[in-house]
């Protein structure tokens, strides 16, 4: 913002600085407190929680006990697979879908928008119990697949929504030029409007990821195997086992925590930029 | 009237129609809205637990929740905390929220960006993450809080704030107002970005500054982006489960003082100790719970988001 | 070069009307302007024509044979956006050779038309730019470019000049005077703007609510309007109307009866009257110059626009009408000075005063 260097008001600008910090602090420091601990060994944990690791309290048990004990690698790779499936299911069909309905006139198109918008507002947990029988029915329980179809469905209304706000106000004039060139209709909504919203799909991708990597309900309920574990299902068991074990819990957490960081340091330049495009008004 | 014409249109159907439509509206019936018909129908049978034979009972189920002291008392105790922590959510997270957007927007401060990136992270975190980390915060075995409390003279304060009746749900919803005011932040931060600097600028002209200027234009023209904040928050909560889950379990301890409608959900889905499962009253729970977010949802849409003009800006 | 006919085109989206049997007959190598208001289907016409909206009823021809059936890119026409609508994924060069490439033309004939193109509209150095690092009148350019590879039959323009600042206007506009001479393709061009519409045009079709209002060549529009909506939209600033009683043995009768000589063509009597003449058609004499002329207008002057070779003297009448006239820039007018306001029977136009037709020859 333009706020002439006139007008700056330095006490409240330190004012600010103070709250913003005040609000920092409590956002990182349970976290920093999870990792930091994760390194000691379990007296130095108790004797002094906020101190840093140093030569003598330096311990990598609970990260031993971690990956003898626990699965977590498979675990991880499960939460991987099925997160970056969802999100594509998610991306692309919810954009397919938003195409159809800002580009095209045909019959019953704002009662079919309207039918696909319904779920952002019903949370589809409360389908759960038919769900279940579904995935039952066809074999899927105990496979990625249930959750990935789940996710997906999950991530499609919002995703459909804010997406057709995106593409209808996509150039007209482009898309005619397109169909003068001859692009098909596919050629155009693949080479021509997808990229020109990227950071709606950036947008839509961090809010449908987010969710679905932390989500425990449904890979309780529909994945619980110990193949088919979800990071967040396998820590949650794991923690459970371990209660006393402070080391191997820490460690535990800080492997679950550091790659989400990891992703939202990679989006978070896309994800501000989406919203400020007017994803989410 | 329209001439008369030789040449009457045959366009081809438009197959990439359905080719775009289809993949969505598909997964979306199948696994979302099914899914929900067959809860609703659940909820008008019963299955006998010996002999496994599936009745209708009509509206029984429904009967039972509501005057069936086995049922009544869990649930309007489950939906009154529900309704609490909705409410400290609308009172704490929303108003903060608010307050760090302002501050992030309204200063050309050095560091903006890693505030904001710092501020947002906990809602990244998984609630298994999330509750445990704050239980064993909370915990009196490891001290922290208490050491904390202590250090700005108040170790009295302390107890075990989630071993408590009477102030383990109020806990368990600063935790996750601590989680999730991240997303009030960044959507009011984009709307705020989002009000054009002339309308500012104007404002200065005429006097309007600092604080007036925040609560007699910015305040305004954000309200329809509160609003949806808003009904975000209430779908969000009265969804919620897995941080009651993760912290206090299935049982939602101590003695149900935590319990969510869906903790409910799940205990009487799955059953709870030697109680065994109960899919139709689950989902005639279920369907209680889509309605209550059905009516919330009608409420606000008919009676608040009316109010709320939304500026051309 | 062909020719493209239109016949008893209707156009409605949902309830609203939007063209309502439009005909048009556009000569081989023609440059048609289609002139209208804004949101008078001007755009809808054109891309009907292209493919791009179906038409709810009529047809179109092109050589004589029916291509409303046809997709866009079947067509052979090419259109130019008043947005550019350029690829911003693709450079200059991948813009122009993407509608041969589906065409699928070898590589060696692409590189060869694109090369050409680009070197008849001075692109040769921005080949390998994405749109993102043109100018406006560069961008529109390009757009041009990629119209003309593919050598089609009639191009259309909308409203091209529209985004461009006033230099580059009249610098593009020229550019596309060029490509008519060189060429001589039919071309079909959109505007609302009078000036390109005058400069540009073999003949300008005006258009209003979804009606011809007028087709001829831009003298034939200026000189002769059809009617009173086209006196009063070709020409700046437009023509004055004023109403006349009525006309009797060929002179006009004024509301408060003084009389007005009429040109020659006007008829030798008719009902109400709207007398339409264009600011050079008028004079003023100063109120006291004596003797007063019969056919006069008492006045006052209101306000004096100086544009340096002359300027428009705006001149409040006694009945309340409100006059323009054209002045050379040696007579200055005091705001407040009363006047009388003389027409040169020569330069009037007469239309009827319910149906807006003109009136005479
Ligand atoms: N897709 C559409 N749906 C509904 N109305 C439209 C559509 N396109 C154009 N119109 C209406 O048709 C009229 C003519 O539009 P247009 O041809 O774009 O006008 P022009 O190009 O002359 O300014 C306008 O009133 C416009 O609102
Ligand atoms: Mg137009």
């Amino acid at each position: 913002m333009a706020v002439s260097r006139a007008r700056r008001n330095r006490v409240a600008e330190l004012g600010a600085h103070v709250i913003l910090l005040t609000f920092t602090v409590i956002a990182l420091f349970p976290v920093i407190l999870i990792v930091i601990n994760s390194f000691k060994s379990k007296r130095a944990i108790f004797r002094d929680p906020v101190a840093l690791p140093n030569a003598e309290t330096f311990d990598l048990v609970g990260y031993t006990t971690v990956f003898t004990q626990g699965n977590f690698p498979l675990y991880f790779w499960n939460s991987l697979s099925v997160t970056v499936a969802s999100l594509f299911f998610v991306l692309l069909f919810g954009a397919m879908a938003a195409f159809a309905l800002s580009e095209y006139k045909f019959p019953f198109n704002r009662l079919t928008g309207l039918y696909l918008a319904l779920g952002i507002m019903i949370p589809i947990r409360l389908g759960t119990i038919g769900i279940l029988k579904l995935m039952v029915a066809t074999g899927l329980v105990n496979t990625p697949w249930a959750l990935i179809l789940v996710y997906t469905a999950q991530g499609l209304p919002l995703s459909i929504f804010i997406l057709s706000e995106f593409m209808a106000v996509v150039s007209k004039d482009l898309k005619a030029a397109g169909r003068i060139d001859g692009l098909s209709e596919y050629a155009i909504f693949f080479q021509l409007v997808l990229p020109l919203v990227r950071p709606a799909l950036a947008t839509v991708g961090v809010f449908t990821m987010i969710p679905i990597w932390n989500d425990l309900w449904f890979p309780l309920i529909l994945a619980p195997s110990e193949a088919t574990k979800t990071l967040t299902l396998g820590a949650q068991v794991f923690v459970g086992q371990f209660t006393n074990n402070w080391n191997a819990i820490l460690a535990a957490m800080t492997l679950a925590i550091i790659p989400v960081i990891f992703l939202y340091v990679l989006f978070s330049r896309q994800l501000i930029r989406g919203l400020t495009a007017g994803a989410v008004k | 009237m329209m001439p008369e014409t030789s040449n009457v249109r045959k366009r081809p159907f438009r197959w990439h129609i359905l080719v775009f439509l289809g993949p969505a509206a598909f997964v979306y019936t199948v696994i979302m809205i099914l899914p929900l018909a067959e809860t609703l129908r659940l909820s008008f049978f019963q299955v006998d637990s010996v002999t496994r034979v599936v009745t209708f009972v009509g509206l029984e189920n429904y009967n039972q929740l509501f005057f069936n002291v086995y049922w009544v008392g869990p649930f309007t105790k489950a939906l009154w905390n529900n309704f609490l922590f909705f409410v400290i959510h609308m009172l704490v997270q929303n108003p903060i929220g608010v307050l760090i957007a302002a501050l992030l927007s309204m200063f050309h401060l050095p560091g903006k960006k890693l505030y904001r990136t710092a501020i947002f992270m906990p809602t990244l975190l998984s609630f298994v993450i999330v509750g445990f980390v704050w239980k064993l915060m909370l915990s009196p075995l490891w001290g922290v809080s208490k050491g904390m409390l202590s250090s700005v003279g108040l170790g009295s304060w302390f107890m075990p704030f989630l071993g408590r009746e009477e102030s383990a749900l109020i806990t368990l919803a600063l935790i996750s107002v601590w989680q999730f005011v991240g997303i009030p932040m960044m959507l009011i931060y984009a709307a705020l970005l989002s009000i054009p600097e002339e309308v500012i600028e104007a404002a200065e002209c005429d006097g309007v500054t600092g604080l007036a200027q925040f609560f007699k234009i910015k305040l305004i023209l954000i309200l329809p982006t509160i609003g949806i904040i808003s009904i975000l928050t209430f779908v969000g909560n009265f969804n919620a489960f897995d941080l009651v889950y993760t912290t206090q379990g299935p049982l939602a301890g101590p003695n149900f003082s935590t319990d969510l409608l869906g903790t409910l959900l799940y205990r009487t889905f799955y059953g709870q100790q030697t109680q065994p499962g109960d899919p139709n009253m689950g989902a005639t729970i279920a369907t209680m719970m889509f309605f209550i977010i059905l009516v919330g949802v009608a409420i606000y849409l008919f009676f608040i988001q009316r109010r709320l003009t939304r500026y051309e800006m | 070069m062909a020719n493209l006919k239109i016949s008893a085109l209707h156009k409605s989206f949902g309830p609203v009307k939007v063209l309502e049997g439009v005909d048009l007959d556009i000569a081989s190598g023609e440059f048609l302007v289609l002139l209208g208001p804004s949101g008078c289907g001007k755009s809808t016409l054109l891309r009907i024509i292209a493919g791009l909206e179906d038409e709810s009823a009529g047809d179109i021809l092109l050589d004589g044979v029916s291509i409303a059936n046809l997709p866009p890119a079947k067509r052979g026409i090419a259109m130019v956006f008043q947005t550019y609508a350029l690829y911003p994924h693709l450079t200059v060069r991948g813009n122009m050779a993407l509608v041969l490439k589906q065409a699928g033309y070898s590589k060696a004939e692409i590189a060869k038309r694109v090369a050409e193109s680009a070197r008849a509209l001075e692109l040769e150095d921005l080949l390998h730019r994405k749109p993102s690092e043109l100018s406006g009148g560069q961008r529109q350019r390009v757009a041009i470019g990629r119209a003309i590879v593919r050598d089609p039959k009639v191009f259309l323009f909308d409203e091209p000049l529209s985004n461009l600042d006033a230099a580059l206007r009249g610098q593009v506009r020229l550019e596309i005077a060029r490509l008519h001479l060189r060429l001589t393709a039919t071309m079909v061009y959109v505007t609302h703007d009078q000036v390109e519409a005058m400069t540009l045009a073999d003949r300008i079709v005006v258009l209003n609510g979804g009606e011809i209002q007028q087709i001829g060549t831009p003298r034939q529009l200026y000189e002769k309007p059809q009617n009173q909506f086209v006196a009063g939209f070709i020409g700046s600033p437009a023509m004055n109307f004023l109403p006349l009683e009525n006309i009797e043995g060929k002179t006009g009768v004024w509301p408060g009866g003084a009389r007005q000589k009429l040109p020659e063509s006007a008829p030798e009597t008719h009902g109400p009257t709207i007398l339409g003449v264009r600011p050079g058609g008028c004079d003023l004499r100063p109120a006291n110059a004596g003797k007063l002329e019969k056919t006069a207008l008492a006045g006052e002057v209101m306000l004096e626009e100086y544009l340096g070779d002359a300027s428009f003297v705006h001149v409040r009448l006694d009945e309340g009408a409100n006059v323009i006239v054209r002045q050379q820039t040696s007579n200055r007018q005091v705001p407040g000075t009363k006047v009388h306001v003389v027409l040169d029977p020569a330069a009037l136009h007469l239309f009827d005063a319910t149906s807006g037709q003109r009136l005479g020859a």
